[in-house]
């Protein structure tokens, strides 16, 4: 039973990481068409800036976390009025260009912090466990998932319940019509490009206490989130969590009982998935 | 759209211009400085270090301790000048094979250090051998680089660290149960391996394996399915810090020991208390109790600013071992001479008295270190030594 509980608050935590990654690149997908293959470098430029703020610097972590997410959010929207914005509907080069993205940012990264890898941080609060009788559970982790429900909530709340959700939802699927009943659409992708941005490099931060900062978390998380939807079908928030979900669970179980297939659950999942529903679980039908 | 007669001068002007650039490569060929092996010439050391890449941040310490290394000696030692060339290793295995071949065939050099990865350094060793030039390993090898008889690995085979954390935690830490945690790729497989073998050849009882791919960064799944009633965990992890945090975050009590305690000094700090009271084997430490390391450790934080890590310390054995050599061969700076002068030599070192056994691996001292804190910073602290013979250590099977 303790196994269980532990292993499923694993899988839950990791989903949350997951699903904070994804939901950014959902919605960028899903509005504005574009693939932002650099979203895994945002969430490395979050988690290097919450380290310095946080680690080096040893200040307020709701301080890093807020820097973390400004810087990110910066960078993704100088990246996209700079360069994206002049690529309108050339799917093939957004994609090159965020490539190459990656690879500014970590180099960039790399001169600026160094080639030593930094070492899963958290907030001095939530450092040790949370006791229930026998099970000690990290706070870290339970943060984690705290946050990752907020953040679920949030969304979907601004999806549903404001007008710019509405505005989004729209220029999904009909953009020419929102455009024409003269609604700023540009406007609004602007601001749900820097939403999105924002989140990934405060992920960054939220996920340290799993992944740290190095150099390669601009791909490694990238290919995670890729997955997710996938799995959970491109522009849809709710796909992107229940997907995130499962795929977290999944891997946390899967790794418990089956540790030499640790590194494949995860894509199993996937392929199995797109054989199934290649739209994803919650995506539209293409 | 050319007209004939434009058409030729254009192939005239292109064929100029190839035969010129042609010429001034020939004429690069042989200006290109290369330097000659002849008497009074200085001695010559290469070095292979990862200066840029994954595992850069063991080359730069190399580096800076090969060149202190040096500079201790004052440049020259028997009274030849003594050079040294460093070559970026790229933390890459067709790149640090390139880099050797420029060092021994360009460069002439008479001894080369490193690269520091075994897979890398087993590629490049029949290159050293066909070249006749010794070879000496930064750190650890596997024990079947013994059959390369140009490669010498003062440090020990990988399979010594792991044995010694294994023999102490049976007979000082009292445990007769443990279970491990490795990186499965082959030195996690030694090291830990080596722990799992001492264990049980004391009659010690190995009640859990976990192998986790290397490069993994969340260890929760492990960490969650550890056997909470054992009486000690040995884990060597790639990377290791995020285990030990983790470790601690989980709430886990279990007495660990990592059978090789590789961790930097900022790591150490990074950690803080949740290392505190935890093991670990390994070849060097800053406070090791002997003359020549208090001398060492001493001129080192003079120039530095810091205390030495293990690396700082297995860069400058490895110069110091090959400045040795160059003393003893009094000049002959023949590759059989060389190789002669240094499996025959006894020399001390920081980490203390080593000579090489017949098989080319270090008779040496295997320190454990418990993590203490010392003047409000984290250390590892010498609390136990086994003098190690490698040929006496166990041939683990391949996994």
């Amino acid at each position: 039973m303790d196994m269980f509980v532990l292993n499923l608050l694993n899988g839950i935590s990791f989903g949350a990481i997951l699903f904070l990654l994804a939901s950014g690149l959902t919605i960028m997908f899903g509005v504005m068409g574009i693939l932002n293959l650099a979203h895994g470098a945002l969430y490395m430029v979050g988690a290097y800036l919450g380290w310095t703020v946080a680690v080096k610097y040893r200040l307020n972590f709701g301080l890093a976390l807020l820097a973390a997410g400004l810087t990110a959010g910066l960078v993704g929207l100088a990246i996209e009025r700079g360069f994206l914005r002049h690529l309108y509907k050339q799917q093939n080069e957004q994609v090159l260009l965020t490539f190459g993205f990656v690879y500014i940012v970590t180099n960039l990264s790399l001169w600026i912090w160094g080639p030593i890898a930094r070492a899963p941080f958290t907030a001095p609060f939530l450092f040790g466990s949370f006791r229930i009788g026998d099970l000690a559970y990290p706070l870290s982790r339970i943060a984690i998932i705290i946050v990752g429900g907020l953040l679920a909530i949030g969304l979907w709340w601004l999806q549903d319940k404001t007008r710019i959700g509405a505005i989004l939802r729209a220029g999904m699927d009909y953009k020419e019509i929102t455009m024409a009943l003269g609604i700023n659409l540009p406007r609004v992708s602007i601001f749900v490009f820097f939403l999105a941005a924002f989140i990934a490099g405060a992920a960054g931060v939220i996920g340290a206490p799993l992944f740290g900062a190095h150099l390669g978390i601009a791909l490694d998380v990238l290919l995670l989130a890729v997955i997710v939807i996938i799995v959970g079908g491109v522009g849809s928030i709710q796909g992107a969590l229940l997907a995130s979900m499962l795929i977290g669970v999944i891997d946390a179980f899967g790794k418990a009982l089956f540790p030499q297939f640790a590194m494949f659950t995860m894509y199993l999942l996937m392929i199995i998935i797109l054989l199934i529903r290649p739209s994803g679980l919650l995506g539209r039908r293409v | 759209m050319w007209k004939e007669g434009q058409k030729l001068k254009r192939r005239g002007f292109r064929l100029t211009g190839a035969g010129l650039l042609a010429l001034l490569f020939l004429a690069m060929l042989l200006i290109w400085p290369c330097a000659k092996p002849a008497e009074g010439q200085p001695l010559k050391i290469g070095a292979i270090f990862d200066l840029t890449g994954d595992f850069s941040f063991y080359g730069l310490d190399f580096k800076d301790a090969v060149e202190f290394a040096l500079k201790e000696a004052g440049g020259q030692v028997a009274g030849r000048p003594v050079k040294l060339v460093i070559e970026d290793g790229a933390s890459d295995a067709a790149i640090s094979l390139d880099k050797a071949k420029k060092l021994v065939e360009h460069d002439k050099v008479h001894i080369i250090i490193g690269p520091l990865f075994s897979h890398f350094a087993m590629g490049i060793a029949p290159y050293y051998a066909e070249k006749k030039v010794p070879n000496i390993a930064l750190l650890l090898h596997p024990k079947e680089m013994t059959k390369f008889e140009w490669v010498f690995t003062a440090n020990g085979p990988l399979v010594g660290s792991g044995y010694a954390a294994g023999l102490y935690a049976y007979e000082k830490m009292g445990a007769r149960t443990a279970a491990i945690v490795g990186v499965d790729y082959v030195a996690g497989h030694r090291i830990v391996g080596g722990f799992i073998q001492a264990f049980k050849d004391k009659g010690g009882k190995v009640v859990q394996e976990q192998w986790a791919p290397l490069g993994t960064v969340d260890y929760a799944p492990y960490i969650a399915a550890i056997k909470r009633d054992v009486d000690v965990i040995g884990a060597w992890l790639i990377p290791q810090v995020p285990f030990l945090m983790q470790y601690a975050d989980f709430g886990l009590k279990m007495p660990l020991i990592a059978p090789w305690a590789d961790l930097r000094e900022e790591q150490m700090q990074e950690l803080g208390d949740r290392i505190l009271g935890k093991y670990g084997a390994a070849v060097y430490t800053w406070l090791l109790d002997n003359p020549t390391n208090k001398k060492f450790v001493a001129a080192f934080e003079a120039k530095y600013k810091r205390k030495p890590t293990m690396n700082d310390a297995a860069g400058y054995e490895a110069a110091s071992i090959a400045l040795a050599a160059f003393k003893a061969t009094k000049g002959d700076t023949s590759g059989e001479a060389l190789r002669k002068a240094i499996q025959a030599m006894e020399i001390d070192l920081p980490s203390g008295h080593v000579t090489y056994a017949p098989s080319r691996f270090g008779i040496r001292n295997m320190y454990i270190f418990e993590a203490k804190r010392i003047s409000g910073k984290m250390v590892w602290a010498p609390v136990h030594s086994y003098r190690q013979d490698p040929d006496k250590l166990p041939l683990l099977p391949q996994r």
